[in-house]
């Protein structure tokens, strides 16, 4: 569904995402590992059009989308979290997650306030109460809560667990296998953290200094013993 | 005894309006887009070259009705010129350095008073005051001509209008969110450059109504874009850079000061406009309204 690469991505001189290459299947929940700076934000942002200089293809549903600004992303069924959040602050709960309105692809109805407020109850309580006013989980929770408001065929969590308590990170776990099965929703997930990536995702592709050095399933992770030792701890 | 007491809070406020009206467009762009417009000046001059023009051609008797139609023609008309602006000028500046726009800007005020020197030439005009807005009111001895306290109550209007649609509606919050953060506005599927166009287009046609508007007042040469700059340059810093409730705030501020500072120390007219500004920036550097953008 979504195919990117092999992809070079830059920060003036500095060559961060190097010629990287990963495809992510219909509802496949997949993640990128890797250490902190290791180019992860920079690949996602590279797939939403959102800042690097980009050179090689990114392509959706067999149509390179290259060259295309980040909003027509967006509105093809990109639904993007990014690592910092960025919720409005002088916007309401209610209202932030009506921002995510812009991304309504043609054929695709919206969810309504309501429905969004049934899939994140959380969030519900906390509808009249502005984005500065929230916690660093309930943050987490309302950006994802935005970027589901179109239905995104494909949702990319940059660092979703960053900051957060173990028992929200439990939390948010279920939360997202929920509405993958829901949604038949595909899941493009980058995290540092191992247990949390394994929960909700099927294979991962682990990165190192820009590259991909691993791509496989959890087994196949898990049976080079050296890896996570190599590659993730700190 | 009002008019020594009251006669200069009235003259600031009219000041402070006409600075306000000027200096909406220029807030609103600069509030949104980051690009501080030199050229805004030379928009206005052209708005209200064209209402001039109108008024020559259509109206010789200037009711008031006719007046107000006739700015709102001329915002239209500068209005387009900003669509063009905008995708020749400020889209491209979008990506480069802010210097650049600086320089950009300042080069289009150029060609915009090169362009009213060609059409309408270097000759003074004026035109008359509508009959309706002529006269005074008189309260003890405090004279407040009727046009003035016209002008005060749609610097008011104005501003209560924008205020309004920037706190209560949906388009206002939009504004608001995409000026705070672009990039995710897009990464949300808004057309930030799109968006960009609408206020670029509003910015020029709120330069060409005030352009019309405030004509009556003002000698019309091509000297009229660099008249209210500086003020307006002024109002915007110390409202906060961008934002149209410390613009209209710094409006009244520095204009009714300046106002009574005239009055006590005539031999130096017109230096408290600037006194105020430097006093203000050296007790709140950060602007009346900080932080929040529009």
């Amino acid at each position: 569904m979504l195919e990117v690469g092999p992809l070079n991505a830059f920060y003036g001189d500095s060559h961060i995402v190097q010629n990287v290459t990963l495809a992510i299947g219909q509802s496949e929940g997949v993640a990128i590992l890797g250490r902190n700076g290791v180019g992860k934000t920079t690949l996602f942002k590279s797939i939403m059009g959102g800042g690097p200089r980009v050179v090689g293809p990114v392509s959706h549903r067999g149509e390179n989308i290259t060259a295309w600004s980040d909003f027509r992303r967006a509105r093809r069924g990109l639904g993007f979290v990014p690592e910092d959040r960025r919720i409005y602050p002088h916007l309401t709960v209610a209202e932030n997650i009506a921002m995510g309105r812009h991304a309504a692809r043609p054929n695709v109805a919206s969810y309504s306030v309501d429905e969004i407020f049934m899939l994140f109850p959380m969030l519900a309580d906390l509808r009249g109460r502005l984005g500065f006013e929230l916690s660093g989980g309930q943050q987490q929770l309302l950006a994802i809560a935005r970027a589901m408001f179109a239905r995104p065929e494909c949702l990319l969590l940059d660092e979703p667990t960053e900051g957060l308590a173990p028992v929200i990170v439990e939390r948010l776990v279920h939360q997202l296998i929920e509405l993958r099965r829901k949604n038949g929703m595909a899941l493009l997930v980058a995290e540092q953290n191992v247990w949390f990536a394994r929960m909700c995702t099927e294979r991962l592709y682990l990165l190192d200094s820009g590259r991909v050095v691993f791509e496989g399933s959890w087994a196949a992770f898990d049976s080079s013993a050296d890896l996570q030792q190599r590659y993730l701890a700190v | 005894m009002l008019a020594l007491f009251l006669g200069p809070l009235f003259n600031g406020l009219f000041t402070a309006m006409v600075v306000f009206l000027f200096a909406t467009g220029l807030t609103l762009v600069f509030g949104i887009l980051r690009i501080l417009n030199f050229a805004h000046g030379g928009f206005f001059m052209i708005g209200a070259y064209l209402a001039f023009s109108l008024v020559k051609t259509f109206a010789s008797d200037t009711s008031t009705i006719a007046y107000i139609l006739i700015s709102i023609v001329a915002g239209i008309v500068v209005g387009l010129c900003g669509l063009v602006v905008e995708r020749l000028v400020f889209r491209p500046l979008q990506h480069v350095d802010e210097a650049y726009s600086l320089i950009a800007t300042y080069a289009l005020l150029l060609i915009s008073e090169g362009a009213v020197k060609a059409i309408w030439g270097v000759s003074f005009h004026s035109i008359m005051t509508p009959a309706a807005l002529g006269g005074a009111l008189i309260a003890g001895d405090l004279v407040m001509p009727v046009f003035a306290i016209f002008i005060i109550g749609l610097g008011v209007l104005c501003y209560s209008l924008l205020e309004w649609i920037l706190q209560h509606t949906a388009t206002g919050k939009l504004m608001k969110s995409v000026a705070s953060d672009p990039w995710m506005a897009g990464m949300l599927g808004v057309n930030v450059p799109r968006f960009y166009a609408w206020i670029v287009v509003i910015g020029f046609f709120l330069a060409g109504l005030a352009g019309g508007l405030l004509l009556p007042n003002q000698t019309l040469s091509p000297n009229l874009a660099s008249v209210f700059v500086v003020q307006a340059f002024g109002v915007l810093i110390v409202g906060g850079m961008g934002n149209i409730r410390g613009t209209f705030l710094a409006s009244i501020l520095l204009c009714v000061i300046d106002s009574y500072g005239s009055v006590i120390f005539s031999e130096v007219p017109g230096v408290f406009f600037y006194v105020a500004m430097a006093a203000m920036l050296l007790m709140r550097p950060q602007g009346l309204i900080a932080g929040a953008r529009l």
